[in-house]
């Protein structure tokens, strides 16, 4: 009888435990939204409302807008989740399907993990001495100012760095496809190429969206490689070689020098408004992707 | 409605609920705790018990780390007494300063008015205690040119997108005279630091001194708006590295980013029309005059005649002139001094010219010691 009762205790507090650890992340996040939009709002009459609609970034006058930044991140986001989507696609199926098990695909699992752990200064050195070079040599031939950096730049290794996370769920669900519905499709007589195209990806598609959706939100976030390259101008890029600014890079770049407390809350504001737009549109993401299929 | 754990799903979402309402409660109280009581709500202060007695802690900006991290690393093996230095920017070292966490501050733009009125408010009385000198270097990039010859008007004109190419009129003017150099029709490519600095606060300030249309349009600070040609680059080592790469680049980097990556470096006219090259003689040279008994000045915005280089800055200790504070001891008080009085004799100085810091000038030192002279404990002084 009493052996029942701590059983049941046991039960309770194993059940208390899972509750406890599973509303930690959302705490901690609405914490944090908390703390950073109580700095903000502190000085929000001095920020003003233009902070979401003006692209005039000017701390000398304590002028402050965002828009530039919004622009800039989503810019990089998307133009690097373009640059990777075939190279994550491939990989997963590669790695997933074709050559599944073999001591090829194990390989290229690691170095990939490899790849995810590379610290992103390391990263972003490497595009500073490698990337830019190249990058001048062609601005040059075109005729275009020998920045080296800029959007495009920052946008190229962004893919490299965020690739890992797509491609992995990708072989992962890839990998899980039944394999009685891919010999029923060789059955009727398919290809290997309509075998992928018509079962594997359809079955596997929504862990693949959910590994783009993962790397969109690491390249919406990603500071200090991206800092390092997209040439750091508050201003819209004028071509495909441009230099503009991120959210995260701003706050890398001015966050430790910011001296009036309107300057510190302006910045503060911009991780407040980065959580926030990051949200929507992961909401919204998801959504469209929903309504799609 | 129950869950198969057996949980009402309505519970989850109070629970939520009031996990914000307390994360916020604490935030708001900690808040104003913070606002009467001058920043009590700071972790660190805590954690300062569980040092030895004799730690001494400080935070500020990055440009003296390198030097401070050797000061402080002799001063140990010297004194037994442990030096614990977070390089996190003069803007973090005003800020810990003025909430009381840390024992000193450090920074490379002094306090202005407005902040030292900020200061007082509280009820804070701010001492600044010259260390070194650094000075802020204008390198270039441009092959088969040495030489060059800048003034503050013509950099004013680069940076601000006037002058846009090499053979500019402007240029030429202060460069004539020379036998086969001449300067190419290339585009300048102005590189600027794109992360809030004390270095870009010096140039600015000096560009300020020079132009008025700077003045005006652009401003003084650690962070500025740049004209949209000019290029962004993270840290002094950023900077180096783009002046490198691109043909007809100019930046400004401190002076031992330019020494040790070997670029070539402009000669800038001071307040006497001489044209001067960086060097630990002519930075100390920048500070030899007569300075304000509370040592705020702003070499890089002041007339620096002779043989002064004018792009030339103080690097400043803050520290509080009532030591007690935030239940301080007297020793905690007297070790602080008598590490500062260690920087500036000659056992600290002589560490600042192998790393590139000029060491201060004699005047310049007794000041500084004069200034140090008049911390208090209570009413004693230490």
């Amino acid at each position: 009888m009493k052996s029942m009762m701590n059983r049941k205790r046991a039960d309770r507090l194993f059940r208390g435990g899972l509750f406890g650890a599973a509303f930690l992340i959302p705490a901690v996040l609405l914490g944090m939204l908390l703390s950073l939009g109580i700095i903000f709002f502190d000085e929000f009459s001095e920020i003003g409302f233009q902070y979401f609609f003006s692209s005039d970034w000017d701390p000398v006058n304590e002028r402050y807008g965002i828009i530039v930044f919004v622009v800039g991140t989503f810019l990089t986001m998307f133009l690097a989740l373009g640059f990777s989507i075939p190279f994550s696609l491939a990989i997963s199926i590669f790695t997933g399907e074709i050559m599944y098990g073999t001591k090829i695909a194990t390989l290229i699992s690691q170095l990939l993990s490899i790849i995810s752990a590379i610290p992103s200064v390391v990263m972003g050195l490497c595009g500073l001495f490698v990337l830019t070079p190249i990058m001048q040599d062609i601005q040059l031939a075109l005729g275009y100012p020998p920045y080296g950096t800029g959007f495009l730049s920052a946008s190229m290794v962004l893919a490299i760095m965020i690739l890992p996370f797509s491609a992995f769920l990708g072989r992962e669900v890839i990998s899980l496809v039944p394999k009685d519905l891919k010999e029923a499709a060789y059955g009727l007589g398919a290809t290997r190429l309509e075998v992928i195209r018509y079962v594997i990806l359809p079955y596997a598609k929504s862990g693949i969206i959910s590994g783009f959706m993962i790397s969109m939100s690491r390249a919406i976030g990603e500071t200090i490689a991206v800092t390092m390259l997209i040439g750091n101008s508050n201003y819209f890029p004028q071509n495909i070689f441009g230099t503009t600014n991120t959210m995260a890079s701003v706050m890398a770049n001015e966050f430790s020098e910011a001296g009036s407390d309107v300057y510190f809350s302006a910045i503060v504001g911009i991780g407040f408004s980065l959580i926030i737009i990051s949200a929507l549109f992961s909401l919204t993401a998801r959504k469209i992707i929903k309504n799609f299929y | 409605m129950k869950d198969s754990l057996g949980f009402k799903k309505n519970m989850a979402y109070h629970i939520l609920f009031l996990c914000i309402v307390l994360i916020g409660i604490n935030q708001v109280f900690h808040k104003k705790q913070g606002q009467e009581n001058t920043g009590a709500a700071d972790g660190r202060l805590e954690s300062r018990h569980s040092y030895s007695y004799s730690d001494i802690l400080g935070a500020g900006a990055s440009f003296p780390f390198p030097l401070y991290a050797k000061m402080f690393e002799a001063y140990r093996s010297e004194h037994k007494v442990r030096v614990n230095y977070q390089s996190i920017g003069s803007g973090g070292g005003v800020r810990q300063i003025r909430v009381q966490t840390i024992d000193f501050g450090a920074t490379d733009a002094h306090l202005d008015d407005k902040q030292i009125a900020l200061f007082k408010s509280e009820g804070k009385e701010i001492l600044h205690i010259p260390i070194v000198l650094g000075a802020v270097v204008v390198a270039y990039n441009l092959k088969g040119f040495k030489n060059l010859k800048l003034n503050g008007a013509v950099l004013a004109g680069i940076y601000s997108g006037a002058i846009k190419k090499w053979d500019d009129e402007k240029i030429q003017s202060l460069n004539s005279n020379r036998n086969g150099e001449s300067l190419p029709n290339k585009n300048i490519i102005a590189v600027h630091r794109s992360d809030g600095s004390g270095t870009t606060f010096v140039f600015s300030d000096f560009l300020g001194f020079s132009s008025d249309s700077w003045k005006r349009n652009v401003g003084i600070g650690k962070s500025l708006k740049w004209f949209r040609g000019a290029l962004g680059a993270k840290g002094n080592e950023g900077v180096t590295q783009q002046i490198k790469n691109i043909p007809g680049a100019i930046g400004y980097i401190s002076l031992n980013y330019a020494l040790s990556a070997k670029l070539p470096i402009a000669a800038i006219q001071n307040a006497d029309g001489k044209y001067i090259l960086p060097s630990i003689k002519s930075v100390s040279e920048a500070a030899s005059g007569q300075l304000p008994s509370d040592a705020r000045v702003r070499l890089s915005g002041t007339a620096t005649g002779g043989k002064g280089y004018p792009l030339s800055t103080f690097t400043w200790i803050l520290v509080y002139k009532q030591q007690a504070y935030k239940g301080r001891s007297v020793k905690q008080a007297k070790e602080l001094k008598n590490m500062l009085a260690w920087m500036l004799q000659a056992d600290g100085q002589s560490l600042a010219s192998p790393l590139f810091y000029a060491p201060l000038p004699k005047k310049a030192a007794l000041q500084a010691k004069s200034i140090l002279s008049r911390m208090l404990f209570n009413r004693q002084n230490l």
